[in-house]
């Protein structure tokens, strides 16, 4: 696979304009930089078409798509729409309050198309860039650790600052894609069946979505040469309060275990919900019950999921991956 | 509906009106279906103050929640009267967990005003029930220490002199429960002077109070009557059984107070009116008076009591039917209910203590009419409603709230609040009219029951639900908005609904998940095992409590070791220092001794000076003596000399007259001579030769004249005439001469004299000189100013 095929760029947008006049310009730069026929599909997610007006300046001869969606779904399914409309096989998603740095496709595009050196992986899935948290050097929030124990499946970022840990200088694997800012093949997010509606509003849809394409031999790259920065300027920040976001965060982890968790860690799972259980209650954390029930309200959901990957026996275990990612280069 | 009951107390440690009222409220609600919960107050010794234990209450096909919290402090000012330290913070804690949609306050004293806050700040709808006057005045009663109805409402300075003269009260042992007043009776006269002044504002009568005090006091209770209006202000809705009680608080400026009658549960009471009738007193059937209620001081009991023996005392009692008096009721004054029960003893009433809510229906089968003797304003007493309810007529003091639930002459009689004479009459009436009893019976009207005020309530909730506005999902994204909701939803869950969801859904997570599927039930059995109860919950939540103050007190102890081991190093410093200083006072101390020495020796010294001194001024004395005496001889003799001279003087004065005459004469004599003999020594020499016979005879007197004139005899040659001129001349030259000698002699005479004068003067200014001069040493010397000479200073 040549370095240099064209890219499809999707950015699902909310009515920020504000953050589209100030990201889209780099991004464009970067296209005649390439000048390989990249093209940038923005998906218009406000249900309103508010975006329509705005493009016929802001995308006036650009090369790009303004995709209307009829009713605001949020990103996963805003992403999923704009993949639908892309004319190239290479898929970089991203959001609106990214902003890319000059030459920060072509290392993705070689990870994505370079050999894993993993036993489980054949072929990379995901290319993730190295994000840096508001443009600072030292706050890389792209690379992300896993680790199944006790009962509990975790995959966070490794840490927001990047002083406090060692990161590799060069490609690395990485449970997953954070962000949903990565670059990948059209055709495999759509064998893989795109994002997982489990996880509607948001988080841990990008999650799931790279840990489906772990057991199916499909692994995900940090590629730290490829920098692009997050300002963190979305929706969900000012529309939801810390305590909903953790929420939505803490409902997240769970579906994700009850879809991933291995058979042989279930028992000590169930049990550990229900210490957590006794523990919220009597120290009457009523937020620890509130997280367990916003999950629980879709657990019917989510073991069905379960059960369909399941199915599948020659998927790899959550600990295989695991394995795989603790002797990561 | 998840609807939240507060309360002072609640039955069964507290069993009067209010709490009795939110029993069967809260029962009635629960039976409806709605999720309740109350919050109130009970001391409880055997848990730590603050302590929050929920029971769970069953009565019949009511199941609800009583949450007690543990009021063991004993509020130690205004202060925390009004809010109790503490109470609040678990009152917003219950909140959080048992998260109802609307909280009903029936009284907050002994929980403090900080839960209307708490429930404000969390956004829910509030409601009061005011069922006295703890809105308007802080002794919710509108009575006095010496239990008079206050006539200043909304009055900080009277609210002021009531918290003095408590404080008064507070000094005075063996008064028993003496909260709420004492009669001026009770209290030693000078104590009950001291206690009208106070409440009068008499200065005089109050006397003794500290400066400044009285305006303390107001100024307190102006801060104290300002936080609780505010307060008040805040709630949704304010709620009064009574509109007397309504004006009372709608007068402080709260806000509108809503007039409701209170319900209560009769239905067991009702039957009375059918199975046991009331019927008149007649010869063999006593008229049967009941009282049921508080034992306490404002209730009048003594005032019933004192009215049942003028009854029995009254002329013609022997001809009328009997009468029978009950006394039933709790108190906490046992002072007062000794006295009462001897009084009771004394004129033969029944005092039958207290009774359990199940017991009424037969206490009341028993009476004829029921007496509320109240002497304070009242509000709604539940009692009024329990008799009338069971078919009794109520004989109720006419004062306050009370004329709105005893229409007199219709369901009951009214009577002068506190007169025993005009109760005595209401009662003789019923003995004397025959058909009285009967008409007020048949007057009596139907009682507002608790069912009926459970849907008022549900209403006015309703109402005050809709008011407060809800979170808009609307402006959400739509992808966002049923995740918002669900949190929403389940955020405003109670604590123990969402710990039973999680736990049934985790059961059915293991079953999903294929972890186990053969027991159902597990959930519940683990919930059981889990939740050993709430008690599991609260014991925690205690030792959280507890640890979180043993942290504290940790910390405390730890910064107090650190501020004792700062101490010990200052401490140790400090005892260097010392030491040094020691060292220094030692040196300084055997100099001082040395220096004692020598101040020994000059004492001694001293003591030899002041010796010396003393015989010297003993010296001096002789001296002074002797100079005394001679002051007194040269006194004498300046005296004597002053005599002399002035006698010289006189001499003087006349030997210079004499002389000064002497001159003239002698001047005006030689004049004459002169003339007279020019004249005649011209004119007459011939004339005078021959008339020498008769001039010569002419010259002896002028000689004798001369010679008296001068002392001089004249020369007896001048006699011839033959130069006789010339001689006569000579004679008279010499007589000048002469006369010059004795002008001379008198100028030395004088001279003399002048010198004598200033020789006598002498002595006499020495004297004068010495007597100052010794006079002065004798002062300087008694002031203690005399120096010995030749010694200085040491």
């Amino acid at each position: 696979m040549s370095a240099h095929q064209p890219v499809t760029v999707v950015i699902p947008a909310l009515g920020n304009t504000e953050l589209l006049d100030a990201n889209l310009p780099h991004l464009f730069a970067e296209f005649t930089s390439r000048n390989v026929a990249d093209e940038l599909i923005l998906v218009d997610d406000t249900g309103k078409g508010e975006l329509a007006v705005w493009a016929k300046e802001g995308l006036r001869d650009k090369p790009a798509k303004l995709v209307i969606r009829e009713q605001n779904g949020g990103f996963a399914a805003a992403l999923e729409e704009g993949i639908q409309a892309a004319s190239h096989a290479q898929i970089f998603s991203m959001n609106s309050d990214v902003r890319v740095r000059p030459g920060f496709l072509e290392p993705l595009q070689v990870a994505l198309a370079s050999q894993p050196k993993s036993e489980i992986a054949h072929r990379v899935f995901a290319a993730a860039p190295r994000v840096l948290l508001n443009g600072n050097e030292d706050e890389i929030e792209s690379f992300a650790k896993c680790q199944q124990l006790l009962g509990l499946l975790t995959t966070r970022a490794e840490s927001p600052q990047g002083s406090l840990v060692k990161l590799p200088e060069g490609n690395a694997l990485v449970p997953f894609a954070i962000g949903g800012t990565f670059l990948f093949r059209k055709a495999d997010f759509e064998e893989l069946g795109g994002f997982d509606s489990l996880f509607a509003p948001f988080y841990f849809e990008d999650n799931d979505l790279c840990w489906r394409a772990w057991r199916q031999g499909l692994c995900s790259l940090y590629v730290p040469s490829a920098v692009v920065e997050h300002h963190h300027k979305g929706t969900i920040g000012k529309l939801l309060s810390p305590a909903r976001r953790r929420a939505a965060v803490e409902r997240g982890e769970l579906l994700f275990n009850w879809k991933h968790l291995d058979d042989s860690e279930l028992l000590d799972h169930i049990a550990l919900l229900y210490r957590r259980t006794m523990d919220a209650w009597l120290a009457d954390d009523r937020e620890a019950l509130i997280w367990l029930q916003l999950a629980l309200d879709s657990l019917e959901e989510a073991c069905a999921k379960r059960k369909a990957l399941a199915s599948s026996a020659s998927e790899a275990t959550s600990k295989q991956i695991q394995g795989e990612l603790m002797h990561r280069p | 509906m998840r609807i939240c009951l507060v309360a002072h107390g609640y039955p069964p440690e507290e069993r009067t009106g209010v709490e009795t009222y939110t029993a069967q409220l809260a029962a009635s609600f629960a039976e409806a279906g709605h999720d309740v919960e109350v919050f109130a107050a009970c001391p409880d010794a055997e848990l730590p103050d603050l302590a929050l234990r929920r029971a769970v209450v069953s009565t019949g096909s009511a199941i609800y929640g009583v949450t007690r919290v543990a009021t063991n402090s004993t509020p130690t000012n205004p202060e925390e009267v009004l809010d109790p330290p503490g109470v609040a913070a678990r009152f917003a804690s219950f909140l959080e967990r048992e998260r109802p949609e609307v909280v009903h306050f029936q009284h907050v004293i002994k929980l403090g005003l900080g839960l209307v806050e708490v429930a404000t700040k969390a956004g829910l709808p509030t409601l009061y029930t005011h069922h006295d006057y703890y809105g308007c005045c802080h002794r919710y009663t509108f009575l006095r220490p010496d239990l008079k109805v206050c006539q200043r409402p909304n009055d900080s300075e009277a609210c002021a002199r009531c918290d003095v003269a408590l404080g008064l009260l507070n000094s005075v042992e063996g008064l028993g429960d003496y909260q709420m007043g004492v009669e001026a009776s009770a209290l030693a006269p000078e104590v009950a002077s001291k206690l009208a002044g106070l409440l009068d504002g008499d200065a005089v009568r109050a006397g003794g109070l500290a400066e400044g005090e009285l305006e303390v006091a107001v100024e307190r209770r102006q801060s104290l009557d300002k936080h609780r209006l505010e307060v008040f202000s805040t709630l949704g809705r304010r709620l009064s059984p009574s509109k007397f009680l309504a004006e009372k608080l709608e007068s402080t400026g709260m806000g509108p107070v809503e007039h409701l009658a209170c319900g209560i549960d009769c239905e067991d009471l009702l039957p009375l009116r059918i199975t046991n009738p009331v019927s008149a007193p007649a010869p063999g059937k006593p008229l049967r008076i009941l009282y049921i209620g508080s034992l306490v001081k404002q209730k009048g009991v003594d005032v019933l009591l004192e009215a049942f023996h003028r009854i029995q005392k009254a002329p013609g009692a022997k001809q009328r039917p009997r009468v029978e008096l009950t006394l039933r009721g709790y108190a906490s004054d046992s002072n007062w209910v000794s006295e009462l029960s001897s009084r009771a003893l004394e004129v033969g009433a029944r005092f039958g203590g207290g009774y359990q809510r199940a017991e009424l229906p037969e206490i009341l089968a028993w009476a004829d009419v029921v007496v509320v003797p109240s002497t304070w304003f009242e509000n709604y007493p539940i009692v009024i409603r329990e008799a009338l309810a069971a078919g009794r007529p109520v004989i109720a003091s006419r004062l306050g709230a009370l004329s709105e639930s005893v229409v007199d002459g219709k369901d009951g009689l009214l009577f002068e609040a506190g007169n025993s004479t005009d109760l005595a009459r209401a009662l003789g009436r019923l003995l004397d009219e025959p058909y009285l009893l009967e008409k007020l019976v048949s007057g009596i009207g139907d009682v507002h029951s608790v069912k009926d005020q459970v849907e008022q309530l549900l209403r006015l909730y309703g109402e005050q639900l809709a008011a407060v506005k809800g979170e808009n999902f609307e402006t959400a994204p739509v992808h966002m908005r049923a995740f918002l909701q669900r949190c929403s939803e389940l955020e405003q869950t109670p604590s123990r609904e969402l710990f039973r969801g999680v736990l049934g859904g985790l059961g059915r997570l293991a079953d999903g998940l294929g972890v186990r599927s053969e027991d159902s039930q597990v959930s519940v059995v683990l919930e059981r095992a889990f939740s050993t109860g709430d008690e599991a919950q609260s014991l925690l939540r205690d030792f959280k409590r507890e640890s979180s103050w043993l942290r504290g007190a940790l910390e405390g102890a730890t910064n107090s070791a650190a501020k004792q081991s700062e101490r010990m190093t200052w401490l140790e410093e400090s005892l260097r220092d010392r030491d040094a200083t020691i060292t220094s006072i030692g040196a300084e101390r055997d100099e001082q001794r040395q220096s004692r020495v020598g101040l020994e020796g000059k004492v001694e010294w001293l003591e030899a000076t002041i010796a010396g001194q003393e015989e010297t001024r003993a010296a001096n004395d002789g001296e002074l003596l002797w100079m005394r005496e001679t002051i007194t001889g040269l006194t004498e003799e300046r005296d004597y000399l002053a005599s002399k001279l002035a006698s010289l003087e006189e001499q003087v004065s006349v030997l210079q007259g004499e002389l000064v005459e002497s001159k003239a004469g002698h001047i005006a004599l030689e004049q004459l001579l002169r003339e007279r003999l020019h004249e005649v020594a011209e004119s007459g020499l011939l004339a005078l030769r021959g008339q020498e016979q008769m001039v010569t005879a002419g010259l002896v007197p002028l000689f004798e004249a001369l010679e008296e004139a001068s002392g001089v005899r004249a020369d007896p040659s001048l006699t011839t005439i033959e130069g006789g001129l010339d001689n006569l001349v000579a004679a008279v030259q010499e007589g000048l001469v002469n006369l010059q000698h004795v002008e001379a002699k008198l100028m030395t005479r004088v001279h003399e004299m002048q010198a004598l004068s200033e020789e006598a003067s002498q002595p006499m200014v020495r004297l004068l000189l010495a007597r100052t001069a010794v006079g002065s040493r004798l002062s300087r010397w008694k002031q203690g100013e005399f120096i010995p000479k030749n010694r200085g200073t040491q």
